[in-house]
């Protein structure tokens, strides 16, 4: 027969003899707290991840991989960010790991833990790419680790590849009707002939500087312009875009007062996008790109 | 003081079935599992600022005491195993009737055979079978207890009746 009280006596003796005392409550609260504060910053961190990712894939333009080596597939393989796919499901794994052991985390399933961090983590990411923050956090991440590069210096030099019909830079002067000088963005000057390109192409000339160029070569610094458009960065940081204005402007200096004196020469025309996305892929004189 | 006298009515209150669980779970003598009780009352007594009120104190302290099996077989490096079920009535009539066989089968035949039959079911399912028809603690009960969600307890629960049932079969007890 189990002696309740007795035992009840024995273990409260036991308690006051060693002097046991009650652990403090805020030692609990600190503990739950640490966790939950983990988890978020996992989440955050998970949500810039995520927000690099879109920004890269917004910024692919798949539709270039054509002119590179190997199939679509191929080329997505070359423009994932895998630096942050590793980042992205790492966090995501230590925000799991932290959200479970909060107080009362056991009560959540897995897959209800890990599919609430990837959705929390891909809205922020489009929050941060929203802002221009994925931008940011690409660029100096980029900057400061070892054997990573930024996305757009990648890019921008993954699309100068003139001998597979592929150029992309800076237009430097728009002073002949069927002509214009280009810097790509590996530094090297050409001369761009123009009079393959219908109008509406030719409109870009004068809106935007930074432009990719589908073509040929012709000569050793003489590329024939098939198509031409403009180089956009989707979720550009408004800072970066500043600082990379200047850094044009300052190894351009002409720049814009080349093209406003060409404005004035040529009539404004209105583009047609459908038509625009059409003539994507239409190809020079019916030469077919490598 | 006051907390003091509380904590001892609670150990009063708790102290027989916390030891009938233990051994319900485990194989060891009752000299050991009365001192894994006492670590765990010690354990509950310095942990009593971490009760979370959306708990029963029951749930809570059950787990206390499940987790200081496991550490002591840690300790150990024996892994727990039950072979000892005092058997009631009500839990043969609440397992006939779960495994919806209380119509064919001879509760004095199960009875006899119950402690041979869990001995067979797979830890983890004998662990929800004990605390769900030994213990009789519901589904919120046993998930607060093994800190699992409630969907995985289901299934924990159904797998082990399952099993359970298989070994009645093995053992030829005729249904």
């Amino acid at each position: 027969m189990i002696d309740d009280k007795k035992t009840a006596n024995s273990i409260m003796e036991k308690i006051e003899k060693d002097h046991v005392v009650l652990k403090p409550r805020w030692s609990f609260l600190l503990k739950n707290y640490t966790f939950w504060t983990l988890g978020s910053v996992a989440l955050l961190v998970g949500g810039a991840a995520s927000s690099v990712i879109i920004f890269t894939l917004v910024n692919s333009d798949f539709d270039v991989y054509r002119y590179l080596n190997g199939s679509g597939l191929s080329y997505i393989f070359m423009i994932l960010p895998y630096a942050w796919f590793i980042f992205f499901t790492l966090f995501i794994v230590v925000a799991y790991y932290n959200i479970k052991h909060t107080k009362h985390g056991y009560r959540y399933k897995l897959r209800t833990v890990v599919l609430t961090a990837l959705v929390a983590s891909v809205i922020l990411g489009f929050v941060f790419y929203y802002f221009g923050f994925s931008h940011a956090i690409d660029s100096s991440f980029g900057k400061h680790f070892p054997g990573q590069k930024p996305f757009l210096e990648k890019k921008q030099q993954m699309l100068v590849q003139p001998e597979k019909g592929l150029l992309a830079g800076t237009i430097t002067s728009v002073d002949e009707e069927d002509s214009f000088e280009f810097e790509d963005f590996k530094g090297k000057k050409w001369t761009i002939a123009s009079n393959y390109l219908q109008d509406p192409h030719k409109s870009f000339l004068e809106k935007f500087s930074d432009v990719i160029i589908v073509g040929e070569i012709m000569e050793n610094n003489i590329f024939k312009a098939c198509s031409l458009r403009p180089m956009h960065v989707m979720g550009e940081n408004g800072k970066l875009k500043k600082e990379r204005m200047e850094k044009r402007d300052n190894r351009l200096p002409n720049k814009e007062n080349i093209l406003r004196s060409n404005n004035s020469k040529r009539q404004p025309q209105k583009i047609d996008e459908r038509r625009l996305l059409q003539m994507r892929s239409t190809e020079c004189g019916g030469d077919q790109p490598q | 003081m006051q907390d003091k006298a509380n904590f001892a009515f609670l150990i009063e209150r708790y102290n027989s079935k916390l030891l009938r669980y233990i051994k319900r779970i485990t194989n060891v003598s009752l000299e050991e599992a009365e001192d894994i009780l006492q670590d765990s009352f010690i354990n509950t007594y310095i942990n009593l600022n971490d009760f979370d009120r959306d708990l029963k104190f029951s749930s809570w302290i059950y787990r206390i005491t499940r987790n200081q099996v496991i550490n002591n077989f840690r300790k150990n490096k024996i892994r727990p195993q039950g072979n000892y079920i005092d058997i009631e009535n009500d839990f043969l009539e609440n397992i006939a009737a779960e495994l919806e066989i209380e119509k064919n089968i001879d509760l004095g035949i199960l009875g006899k055979n119950v402690n041979e039959i869990l001995s067979q079911v797979e830890e983890k399912y004998r662990e929800v079978l004990v605390l769900k028809f030994l213990e009789d603690k519901d589904y919120k009960e046993i998930s607060d207890i093994l800190k699992k969600p409630m969907g995985t307890i289901a299934t924990l629960i159904n797998r082990g009746k399952k099993q359970f049932k298989q070994e009645l079969i093995k053992l030829n007890i005729r249904l």
